[in-house]
């Protein structure tokens, strides 16, 4: 639940798989389904049978991902517990996959925030009917408290907080005042959009036991955390004791949830750890069984191999793996797959490459949407080479079913044409010459024309660099140039490894490499689920994609982040949809699969998809009698 | 023998040292900003500036070299970037389950590939020496990795004799707690390690037995298997000697792909997901451990050659 | 008088000392096959032996003769793809051929046993000696393991190793190649068997030694009452201590007869030029060895007529046609020859002029100058801490060449003479003392005046087979140094090789083969030619001929002396054979341990030696000439070789001197003179010292 999980984070996994491609056999893959709710893959079964007490979960954790820090506000190297939310809540819950919210009201620590002041103040008000196990009510000194921490630790190094943006939260807290004990009044520097509050703030938030861990040291005196100083000392204390894994289970800090479980069991060695339910929970629905086993995986062709012996009970898995489903059912598992909620797959533009006028070319609309027709993204979804039907097409940054899907809904301001993009080159100007390919014979400005700076000539030929695994981001890559070669578009494929385009491509933060990358292809980005995209999009963004600028854009973006306006992002995806900031490929499909003899309410597992096991609520299954 | 020793470790040190200085100059202009590498592509300029300057990389190089080495001195081997443990930490808890696993797997191996290498040199040319060898370069040539996924769908999806991974437990003692868990990972090591012990071990028996006295001994009267167990197996094992030497730092971290796939973590697979996380004191420390397992492991193999063959002295 | 094999073995019955004894081991008709791929090779064909009680046979022939392959056959013990394709052995009457496995096993080792030649491998290296000899017992005569060892150290007492108890617990390579083959002789010995066979049993042995060894095998035959086979490639071995010979060529028995008969009055004339192509130490060096053309025949190809015809001057079309059968004349003495001869050949005159060798005035440089060179090389690695040992090679060595003139270099293995040889050449650099060529010294070279002046010495080395560089052709090997030191236009080198073949009487056809594809005696030809390529003045020749076999190495040894006379050569050439070095030198050094104890011409050295070592050396080879009038064992030297890390204070030969005194302890004699041209190292010279040696006044 952070601002755009970045893709890096993920490279392990991607690397595994890529060996795990090998055992993938014959069978076929489920056939791709799709309907309003967006599932794309298999079915969700409707909660079944009755709950019987007891019985251990266990769960297959993300490969190459073990838990190193049990303190929430984690710093950006750290890796998180899975199921953190299991023993401390965010401040708002995560609305289910589907759902057209983001935020469940109903599950959440407080109700949803009331602005005021032009939009510069929020008021949250926590409800009454969460407690932490040492008893104590969660209330607003606790969301006071997590702040303080985070504002303590970001005055040490920027390092120290993962959801660190330079000028953003928490910097840009004017004043934050608990105006009664369950009652927050925060006030930012600048009128905030009430939905960018509520996704990219508020929903970031953890309370933490603002009575129990107010100290610096074991036994210690307990501070007032409002003083800065004493912020820092307890950060400090706090921050070396929850990298102590070989105390994870037995300090006694980290017993003090408000969540359904607690940590009963820590491995240092693998990562593998076991939560047995918390006595003390107060919230709905606590948890039937009696533990939950999250085991730790070398790699995801271990984790298959568990799964088809029958020996787990959730894991999460990505597109890959859709044709392993069909033998995961014969193992009495259920699956479902569908992309997770803020996803996008983009062929990211090099708006300012040079070589071969590409610029000039690019900054064409009609170039764009003439790319665009020829990307077949139900093609690809369907492709058993790409997708094998687990994946979902992707138009702009809303996702289809949320309240921030652009206005053309599901359908395709650009769909699959070749004969539409060879028209409208047709139409401004380039002609196809005996070879084929096109070159500009109406140079200018006018209708009917190439487009400024376009001389006489000018042939549409530029590179496309793609990540070499996994082998879908190479196939669907292929298959796109391919088609254009049809229309007199001549693009160079190059596969590169990841962390080549990382380093060199996207962003351009490599200068030297600025002219010798047109497109690139890295597989998906993860945005918030207030999917704005200022933080990538925005002229002058610290991390600005193929450094897009376009004013109409920017005006947009501000709107979603700074106006009232709750329609404000519907126009800025719509727009980007339209106006092609990037070239769209199809999202794939992340699949939960979970075995039959466990149950719950059908929401709990498709969440798997979400974030893999990111967002949990592991309280919410059971065994059948 | 005691000044062979003294020798032999004063010298290693000297090599050790030498690792280390040519490790962490090379890394050092690999890695760039480590800031950058730990807190990734996405943070903030000023969070990769902190961090920097909080671990100290904005020094001289050779200021660090030097402190490192002073810390290596005290016996630390530093913190990983990642993993929020000391780097001592980290391979303590590897290194024993990782060294068990292919400790079992290098026992097995020279069980079969010691009968497997002198049986082929004395069938040799038949069709059982020919099969024995188009196995072995079969096993050689498989990727690991497949294997153990081949073993995997056989004995444990087809025939459920075996369980697919390997034992959970912390304990380096699984091996003998878990037998049945361990058995496919343990298979699959060996498989590989049996190919290239068989063929060397047949070789050298080849040698051994074209030497005059495998042919007294006959002359003496007496039986084949007394030839092989009395006079040709002392001798011919020595080329296997040194080569099970040289694999001693594969005992600690030739295991990756084992590991892999049989979800066992071991030393193999924190190299990996070091190198993939940039983390540099685990990369660093454990390619000194390669090298001091690499000097230790030669050492090994000349005392066991000098026991197993007198001609050979260890004189300082 | 042609015989079939029945009346063949009758013949071989008569005529032998041992005639009443009944026939302990009889080979009939025996003939062998190996099989390796498509190829077949017939190493033995139609053999008949026959071995009585108390007998030692002789089978003597060259490489690739049969002899040890019959060795083999009656031990059952043949190689790889081997087969008996017909005939038979018994043994005491038994059939051996075809018997069980498990019952020839009882006979190995039990009844039969076999002596090997020496070589480290020839016992495990890592298993002590004393099991190695008891393993035998317990097998053979089972018991204790007490009893085992208990007999084990007998027969080590027997075979006279010193202090069998201690040496018992030694491994192989603590011992010297003596002591390590009467340790081979005592694991054959240890069941006390009837048949002994022993193959090349003193092949790798030094003279001295080899003397000890052979007389202990005849000892040990007649005190424990067996029949030896004695196998070997030397006809003087053979003639020392055979009761009858056989001699085989091709794998065929050419000439069987007791030994006195066989060398005076042999009538195979195999066996004839055989004998006149082997230098002696009687020989008259006026007289160019005669030297048998050719090399012998392929195994490989169905042989028809006599197999010695192509090399035999005797031969007619008769001989290439059938193959002669078996003559038999009185006294055992049986062949198969169409042709027989009458005794040895007369004496042939040399062809080329003997220049007497041209001694040099001492007013002349010397062209060879070696002055007090002295080589270390040191022993275990190198080491932080501590000193450390070395082995001391050469200790302090002089001695001049004069242009044209050659000098032998004898002495036993490890005595030091090759590592001179190397340092002469300039392959190795001494650890001091020099080496004047021409009075220039090359120890003093830089590397690149070194470079220049290294055509003028060169070196011939033992095994040519090692010494070629197999990947190149013959044109190539020899072209090379010409081209390295940029001699000649190309043309010239080619007219300069084809010239070299000739020289050495190689073909011209030679240059396209490659080494492997020539025989020793041809590869040895083309390393002279090598060495000669660069018309150097100095040539050192170490063991040129002791790889060859011996009908080949009269074809070498009549080569080098005709070369060197012709171009004028100052030569050193080394060898452990005194008579090769007699045959080939003018003067000749005596080497023991690292240093020079006699240094004389030829004729003073061999006839009138003066240092008790080298008479003792002299005394081993009279051991085992076959034509020498007596023999006489007062002066062999006893015992091994001492260390040459530690080597002896004093006189270093006093451990092996029966003349020592407590005087060779304690001050090490120089070199002084006999006579003008002849020296000593010995406080005790067996020729007494001139008074007033020129040296010393």
């Amino acid at each position: 639940m952070t601002t755009f999980i970045t893709h890096r984070a993920l490279r392990g996994v991607v690397a595994l798989a890529a060996a795990s491609l090998l055992i993938a056999g014959c069978s076929s893959a489920e056939p791709a389904g799709s309907g309003p709710t967006g599932a794309v893959f298999g079915s969700l079964p409707t909660s079944a049978g009755e709950p019987k007490a007891g019985g251990v979960v266990t769960v297959a954790q993300a490969v190459g991902l073990a838990p190193n820090n049990f303190y929430p506000n984690r710093a950006s190297s750290d890796s998180p517990f899975s199921a953190q939310q299991a023993m401390f809540k965010y401040l708002y819950a995560a609305a289910d996959v589907g759902s057209t919210q983001s935020i469940n009201a109903d599950l959440s620590l407080a109700e949803l925030p009331k602005a005021s002041d032009e939009g510069k103040t929020f008021t949250i008000k926590m409800k009454d009917n969460y407690k932490w196990s040492d008893g104590k009510q969660v209330n607003a000194a606790d969301v006071i408290f997590s702040i303080d921490l985070i504002k303590a630790a970001i005055a040490e190094s920027p390092a120290n907080y993962y959801g660190y943006v330079l000028g953003g939260f928490p910097e840009n807290v004017v004043s934050m005042t608990a105006t009664d004990t369950d009652t927050l009044e925060l006030t930012l520097k600048d009128s905030t959009n009430p939905d960018f509050f509520l996704n990219n703030v508020a929903s970031t938030l953890i309370p933490l036991p603002s009575t129990a861990w107010n100290i610096a040291a074991a036994g210690g005196e307990h501070l007032d955390s409002t003083v800065p100083a004493n912020a820092t000392a307890i950060y400090n204390y706090l921050s070396k004791q929850g990298r102590e894994q070989s105390t994870f289970a037995s300090n006694p800090l980290w017993q003090v949830v408000n969540g359904p479980f607690r940590l009963q069991n820590f491995e240092a060695a693998t990562g593998g750890y076991t939560l047995v339910p918390n006595d003390k929970y107060t919230g709905p629905s606590p948890s039937k069984v009696e533990a939950m086993k999250f085991l730790p995986f070398t790699s995801t062709s271990a984790m298959m191999n568990q799964l088809k012996a029958g020996a787990l009970s959730v894991g999460a898995l990505d597109a890959s793996f859709a044709s392993e489903v069909t033998a995961l059912k014969q193992q009495g598992y259920n699956s479902y797959g569908r992309p997770g909620p803020t996803q996008f797959n983009p062929v990211v533009i090099n708006f300012k490459n040079t070589t071969n006028n590409f610029d000039k070319v690019i900054a064409q609309l009609y170039v764009r949407q003439a790319l665009q027709h020829l990307i077949d993204q139900p093609g690809y979804i369907k492709s058993r080479g790409i997708y094998g039907g687990a994946g979902a097409p992707s138009y702009t940054i809303g996702q289809v079913g949320t309240r921030f899907a652009p206005s053309f809904g599901d359908k395709a301001p650009y769909p699959f044409d070749p004969a539409a993009a060879a028209k409208l080159l047709t139409d401004n100007g380039w002609t196809a010459g005996s070879d084929g390919s096109r070159t500009c014979t109406s140079p200018g400005t006018g209708t009917g024309n190439c487009g400024a700076g376009i001389p006489a000539g000018q042939t549409l030929s530029f590179n496309l660099l793609y990540a070499s695994s996994p082998e879908a981001i190479a196939n669907r890559n292929t298959a796109f140039i391919s088609a254009a070669k049809q229309v007199g578009i001549t693009i160079t494929g190059e596969a590169k490894s990841l962390n080549f385009l990382y380093e060199n491509a996207d962003n351009n933060a490599a200068p030297a490499f600025k002219d010798q990358w047109a497109m690139a292809d890295e597989g998906s980005f993860n945005a918030s689920t207030y999917p704005t995209a200022s933080s990538y999009l925005k002229t002058g963004a610290s991390f600005n994609l193929g450094q897009y600028s376009d004013p109409r854009a920017d005006a947009l973006m501000t709107a979603s982040e700074r106006s009232s306006d709750p329609n404000a992002l519907v126009a800025e995806t719509t727009y980007l949809g339209e106006n092609l900031p990037y070239l769209f490929m199809p999202n794939p499909a992340n699949i939960a699969v979970w075995k039959s003899d466990i149950s719950g309410p059908p929401a709990s597992f498709a969440n798997i998809t979400r974030y893999g096991l990111g967002l949990l609520d592991p309280q919410l299954w059971y065994f059948q009698k | 023998m005691a000044w062979y020793v003294l020798r032999r470790l004063a010298i290693s040190i000297l090599v050790l040292i030498g690792i280390t200085a040519v490790v962490y100059f090379l890394l050092y202009f690999v890695q760039g900003s480590p800031g950058r590498a730990v807190l990734g592509q996405r943070a903030s300029p000023e969070s990769v500036a902190a961090f920097n300057t909080e671990h100290g990389f904005d020094r001289p190089v050779l200021v660090q070299y030097f402190s490192y080495l002073g810390q290596l001195l005290s016996g630390d081997l530093g913190q990983s970037y990642k993993l929020n443990q000391s780097v001592a930490t980290l391979l303590g808890q590897n290194a024993a389950r990782s060294a068990m696993l292919s400790l079992a797997a290098l026992v097995l191996a020279l069980v079969i590939a010691i009968p497997l290498g002198i049986w082929q040199a004395v069938k040799r040319n038949t069709v059982g020496d020919h099969l024995a060898t188009a196995a072995s370069y079969t096993l050689y040539a498989t990727p690991q990795f497949l294997l153990g996924l081949i073993l995997i769908a056989i004995f444990s999806q087809a025939i459920p004799l075996f369980p697919s991974q390997a034992s959970q437990s912390p304990s380096p003692w699984v091996i003998f707690t878990d037998p049945r868990s361990m058995t496919l990972p343990v298979i699959t090591i060996a498989l590989t390690s049996i190919a290239v012990f068989a063929r060397y071990q047949r070789t050298a028996t080849l040698e051994q037995l074209g030497q005059d006295y495998i042919k007294v001994a006959r002359a003496k009267g007496l039986p084949e298997r007394m030839i092989l167990t009395r006079h040709l197996l002392r001798n011919s094992c020595q080329p296997l000697i040194t080569l099970v030497g040289l694999s001693v730092p594969a005992l600690l971290a030739g295991n990756l792909i084992a590991e892999t796939v049989f979800n066992y973590s071991g030393l193999g697979l924190l190299f990996l997901n070091s190198l993939q996380r940039e983390d540099y004191p685990v990369l660093l420390a454990y390619t000194l451990i390669g090298g001091a397992l690499t000097v230790f492991g030669n050492f090994l193999a000349d005392v066991a050659l000098a026991i197993t063959d007198p001609r050979i002295e260890l004189s300082a | 008088m042609i015989l079939d094999s029945d009346a063949a073995q009758k013949a071989d019955t008569l005529g032998s000392p041992h005639r009443e004894d009944p026939d302990l081991l009889a080979i009939r008709d025996l003939s062998i096959e190996i099989r390796s791929g498509d190829r077949i090779v017939r190493p033995v064909s139609n053999v008949s032996l026959r071995l009585r009680r108390g007998e030692t046979l002789g089978v003597v022939g060259e490489s690739g003769s049969g002899k040890s392959m019959t060795g083999l056959a009656i031990m059952g013990m043949l190689p790889a793809g081997g087969i008996v394709t017909s005939g038979s052995i018994t043994m005491d009457g038994k059939e051996l051929i075809g018997m069980p496995e498990s019952d020839y096993r009882a006979v190995r080792g039990n009844d039969i046993a076999m002596v090997f030649q020496d070589s480290l491998s020839a016992l495990n290296p890592t298993r002590r000696i004393g099991d190695q000899v008891a393993e035998p017992i317990l097998l053979h005569l089972g018991g204790s393991k007490r009893a085992a060892r208990q007999r084990a150290e007998e027969v080590l007492a027997l075979v006279g190793l010193p202090r069998p108890s201690e040496k018992m617990n030694d491994y192989p390579h603590q011992l010297s190649g003596g002591m390590r083959q009467r340790v081979m002789i005592a694991m054959a010995l240890a069941c006390e068997p009837r048949v002994v066979i022993a193959d090349e049993p003193t092949t790798a042995l030094d003279a001295t030694i080899q003397a000890q060894i052979l007389d202990l095998l005849n000892d040990l035959k007649s005190q424990l009452g067996m029949a030896m086979i004695l196998v070997s490639h030397d006809i003087g071995v053979i003639a020392g201590h055979a009761d009858r010979v056989a001699v085989m060529y091709s794998g065929r028995v050419a000439e069987t007869g007791l030994t006195p008969t066989l060398f005076g009055d042999m009538r195979h004339r195999y066996t004839q030029s055989l004998l006149a192509s082997i230098p002696t130490i009687t020989h008259d060096k006026a007289d160019e060895l005669f030297s048998i053309p050719g090399s012998p025949p392929d195994l490989a190809m169905p042989q028809v007529g006599c197999p010695f015809a192509p090399r035999c001057a005797a031969a007619t079309d008769l001989c290439h046609e059938a193959a002669p059968g078996l003559t038999l004349e009185a006294a055992g003495h049986s062949y198969s020859c169409w042709h027989p001869a009458t005794g040895p050949s007369a004496p042939m005159r040399s062809r080329i002029a003997t220049a007497t060798a041209t001694i040099a005035g001492p007013e002349a440089t010397p062209r060879l100058s070696v002055r007090n060179l002295v080589r270390e090389y040191p022993v275990g690695g190198s080491t932080l801490f501590g000193g450390r040992k070395t082995v001391k090679a050469v200790s302090g060595v002089s001695f001049d060449v004069a242009a044209g003139e050659t000098f032998g270099l004898v002495g036993e293995s490890g005595c030091g003479k090759s590592s001179l040889g190397r340092m002469i050449v300039a392959l190795d650099r001494p650890s001091s003392g020099e080496v004047l060529l021409a009075g220039d010294s090359v120890t003093r070279m830089g590397s690149r005046e070194l470079g220049r002046r290294r055509a003028e010495l060169q070196m011939m080395f033992q095994d040519p087979l090692a010494s070629l560089n197999p990947r190149m052709r013959i044109e190539t090997i020899l072209r090379e140094p010409l081209d390295i030191q940029n001699i000649d236009t190309r043309g010239q080198r080619a007219i300069r090789v084809r010239h070299l073949l000739d020289q050495v009487g190689l073909p011209a056809g030679v240059m396209e083969r490659y080494p492997h594809e020539l025989s020793g005696g041809q590869r040895q030809r083309v390393g002279l030619a090598r060495a000669l390529a660069l018309n150097p003045l100095v040539l050192v020749a170490d063991e040129p001929v002791s790889a060859l076999d011996v009908s080949v190495r009269s074809q070498v040894l009549n080569l080098m002396r005709r070369t060197q006379h012709e171009l004028g050569l100052s030569s050193v050439v080394i060898s452990h054979d005194l008579a090769v070095v007699r045959y080939l030198a003018d003067r000749v050094g005596v080497m023991y341990l690292g240093k020079l104890v006699e240094v004389g011409t030829c004729d003073e050295v061999y006839s009138t030696p003066a240092h008790p070592y080298t008479a003792g050396l002299l005394a081993a080879v009279a051991d085992t000439d076959p034509l020498a009038a007596d023999r006489e064992n007062g002066t062999a030297v006893r015992g091994d070789l001492p260390s040459a890390i530690t080597p002896p204070s004093g006189c270093r030969f006093r451990t092996r001197c029966s003349q020592a005194s407590e005087l060779c302890a304690v001050v090490e004699p120089p070199l002084e003179s006999i006579s003008g041209t002849h020296q000593v190292a010995c406080h005790f010279p067996l020729v007494p010292k001139q008074i007033a040696s020129p040296t010393t006044t």
